[in-house]
């Protein structure tokens, strides 16, 4: 998706907003609950604004806000009548022609962006992107018009008249009646129904593996070739309904700007929020549940980060400090920023005390960065009453990490002290359909996402060390913890009377560990179906999967699975030098 | 306790799916079953306690499936029943689908509100009361009647969470 991609959803919804308004205004002309009418204008009245806000048009911003002013005078009690309604209607034929604009503009900004003159009302408007100070002149026209028509609402003594517009707009060369000539170019599709569709590819996918099995079982090759090309054709069609299930980040993006706003007034500091990557897709589960570490993120960013002005000004820095909220993508990724140019977290005082608290062992000058970091959102630092005044960077983070990682993501904070603070959560796309190993414990199999699998590997029974009192398995590169699966979830767990077991070397990207597993089946697409709703709650599992075989197979969350084990990793450090 | 009547009122009385676990009879609203079913393959679930015995994958929906005597608080039934009557009841419960093994289904029965007892003390389940709506008797048997809804709790799910973590 890109930006004019992002462009035409917006235009659709704008358009959506701006017919429901229209629908709306006739219809409470007679309506006979119009408290709920006006209700209902004025929440489209607002999705307008703020949908506009976010794709930075101004004039559609100022000319919505009026209207939005204009409804509320209707719902605070004013008297609804013929002529308010028509004055109304005026706007919202304006607010057409400010979203066309809008939507075109950039598109042939080439032709028309030089000379900055583009009043001849054919809606080749200036960039308003590229040059945010040259507003176009239509615009700005047409918002003045607009700006008047409500001054009429709230002047003009209450009168009642035949149905008719009293102020009609002038004619600004866009053609008239509105909207009536647009093209349809695009329908919404509720989340629902692109939700079914995708259990559907799902069950196409596990049918599609058993089919492959059957036909590898039969030997012949015209079938698997035939297979081959439905194969292609699945994943094609996969990947499209994937691609339509994205929803553009701009969409939770665009709620911050006010939440910025709110926090700098508060602590009385001066920021300039920028967005970036608004029209990014993510899955909808996905965003949604980044809206509160996002609201954490920005609060924490803005609240301990960043200085009050006097503060930069003693810094040398500029006295509006800069944060900025953006998304991109990285491969099957998209990784969500917030950077601030603050003081940055002083990691010499978080190793400090971290190590003070217990938290962490050995002499905090030995701790890396990378370390730091893990401490901060290490569960129960966040509480270290001394290090959050000290940092103000602890409380919360925990959950934000703990939030990341149950959607399979990472999360990394950069710090330089004195030049700000950046935090990069990174999380999948989509949740429907990963790759994960498959592998035996018992007569059951289970499946880890690839991602968190380093390697596969055996050992010689009874070659195991033990450190402490705890297994370990001597690799190349120092020795890694391991967990049995009866300690994990009281699987029972046979080893076998084979000479050599079976081990999954397991990264969860800041913690190694080896699992002793009985076999291991390889790696799959496995299609992600949620946990029957009694077992919400179920900590370790992530998810279930339902295997060619009909067998349902689990899928492990080694963050959860590790947890607990801390022991093992603050240990690992002496492990390693005791050996 | 007043039973839910939500269905058939042009004949009157209700309708219970009855079924055996070891010696014991039991009847379950048949509004609230789902699908009766031979046993299906079942997947023990990691972490989970000892009331969940697993799940099955019942035309690709994962539904978790109940010990029930563990549910009533009683002993488990000494093997030695047939095994070829045995079934499997899916509930459908405002928390979400489970289902349980039971030794035996009975038939579909059409009993009358009146006749229905208040559940002698002893018939209760250990600490599980509200599981038993009553005690009501068809064809000679004593039938007790159990309110599917009162079966997994969000109790029962804490614990049964828990241990796993």
């Amino acid at each position: 998706m890109n930006v004019s991609d992002y462009k035409d959803l917006y235009a659709s919804e704008a358009g959506d907003a701006l017919q429901a308004l229209e629908n709306g205004l006739v219809g409470l002309e007679s309506a006979t609950e119009p408290l709920a009418a006006i209700h209902e204008l004025f929440r489209n009245a607002h999705n307008l604004k703020g949908n506009s806000g976010a794709m930075g048009y101004e004039e559609i911003v100022e000319a919505s806000h009026a209207l939005e002013s204009a409804l509320d005078g209707l719902r605070q009690g004013g008297e609804i009548t013929v002529a308010k309604i028509g004055c109304m209607l005026g706007v919202v034929d304006i607010l057409k022609k400010l979203v066309r604009c809008a939507v075109t503009e950039g598109d042939g900004s080439g032709a028309a962006g030089a000379a900055g003159t583009a009043g001849d009302g054919t809606g080749a408007a200036e960039g308003l992107d590229a040059r945010p100070d040259a507003k176009s002149p239509l615009s700005i026209r047409l918002l003045g018009e607009a700006l008047v028509l409500i001054s009429n609402i709230s002047d003009e003594p209450d009168q009642a008249g035949p149905v008719t517009r009293p102020a009609s707009p002038p004619e600004t060369g866009l053609g008239s009646p509105e909207g009536l000539s647009q093209r349809i170019t695009s329908t919404k599709v509720d989340l629902e129904r692109l939700d079914r569709i995708m259990d559907l590819v799902g069950e196409l996918t596990i049918s599609r593996i058993r089919f492959s099995a059957l036909a590898s079982a039969l030997g012949s090759k015209p079938l698997l070739d035939e297979l081959a090309l439905s194969w292609r054709l699945t994943s094609q069609i996969q990947k499209e309904v994937m691609e339509a299930r994205l929803i553009p980040a701009g969409q939770v993006f665009q709620r911050f700007n006010r939440l910025v706003r709110d926090v700098s007034h508060e602590t009385e500091k001066r920021v300039k929020f920028e967005i970036a990557g608004a029209e990014i897709g993510l899955d909808r589960v996905v965003l949604e549940s980044m809206v509160d570490p996002l609201v954490h993120l920005i609060r924490n960013a803005i609240d301990h980060g960043i200085e009050t002005p006097p503060e930069r000004r003693a810094a040398g820095k500029p006295e509006e400090a800069r944060l900025a909220l953006s998304a991109r993508r990285e491969r099957n990724n998209v990784a969500l920023e917030v950077a601030d140019d603050g003081r940055g977290i002083d990691l010499e005082k978080v190793a400090h005390a971290a190590v003070a608290a217990g938290i962490a062992k050995g002499r905090a000058a030995d701790l890396t960065e990378d370390d730091v970091c893990r401490i901060i959102t290490m569960a129960g630092f966040s509480t270290a009453e001394s290090v959050d005044k000290l940092s103000g960077r602890g409380m919360g983070m925990n959950i934000v990490k703990k939030t990341v990682d149950s959607l399979g993501g990472s999360m990394h904070i950069q710090s330089a002290p004195g030049k700000g603070t950046t935090v990069t959560l990174l999380l999948p796309i989509n949740l429907s359909i990963i790759k994960a190993l498959l592998f035996s414990v018992g007569p059951d199999v289970h499946a880890l996402p690839i991602e968190y699998v380093k390697e596969t590997s055996r050992f010689e029974q009874g070659s195991l060390k033990t450190v402490r009192g705890d297994l370990v398995l001597p690799g190349a590169d120092g020795v890694v913890p391991v967990l049995m699966p009866d300690d994990i979830f009281g699987i029972p767990f046979e080893s076998g009377s084979d000479r050599y077991a079976k081990v999954i070397i397991v990264d969860t990207g800041t913690r190694r560990f080896a699992v002793v597993v009985n076999g291991i089946i390889g790696q799959q697409d496995i299609v992600i179906k949620a946990l029957p709703p009694l077992f919400r709650g179920l900590r370790g599992i992530s998810g279930a999967t339902v295997l060619g075989s009909g067998k349902v197979a689990f899928i492990w969350d080694p963050h959860i699975l590790f947890e607990g084990r801390c022991a093992y990793e603050s240990d690992q450090k002496a492990v390693v030098s005791e050996n | 306790m007043k039973y839910e009547r939500a269905y058939d009122r042009s004949r009157k009385g209700e309708q219970l799916v009855t079924f055996r676990l070891g010696a014991e009879y039991y009847g379950i609203h048949v509004s609230k079953v789902r699908e009766i079913l031979r046993p299906l393959e079942l997947f023990p679930v990691p972490g989970m306690g000892k009331d969940i015995e697993g799940v099955i994958n019942l035309r690709g929906e994962i539904i978790p499936v109940a010990k029930l005597h563990s549910l009533l608080g009683i002993e488990p039934a000494a093997n030695g029943d047939a095994p070829h009557k045995r079934r499997m009841i899916i509930i459908e419960a405002s928390r979400g689908s489970f289902g349980f093994f039971v030794d035996e289904v009975l038939e579909v029965t059409r009993i009358q509100m009146e006749d229905m007892q208040a559940a002698p003390e002893l018939a209760r389940s250990a600490g599980r009361p509200d599981v038993v709506t009553g005690i009501v008797k068809v064809s000679g048997r004593m039938i007790v009647c159990l309110n599917s809804e009162k079966l997994i709790t969000d109790d029962v799910m804490a614990k049964e969470l828990a241990i796993g973590g």
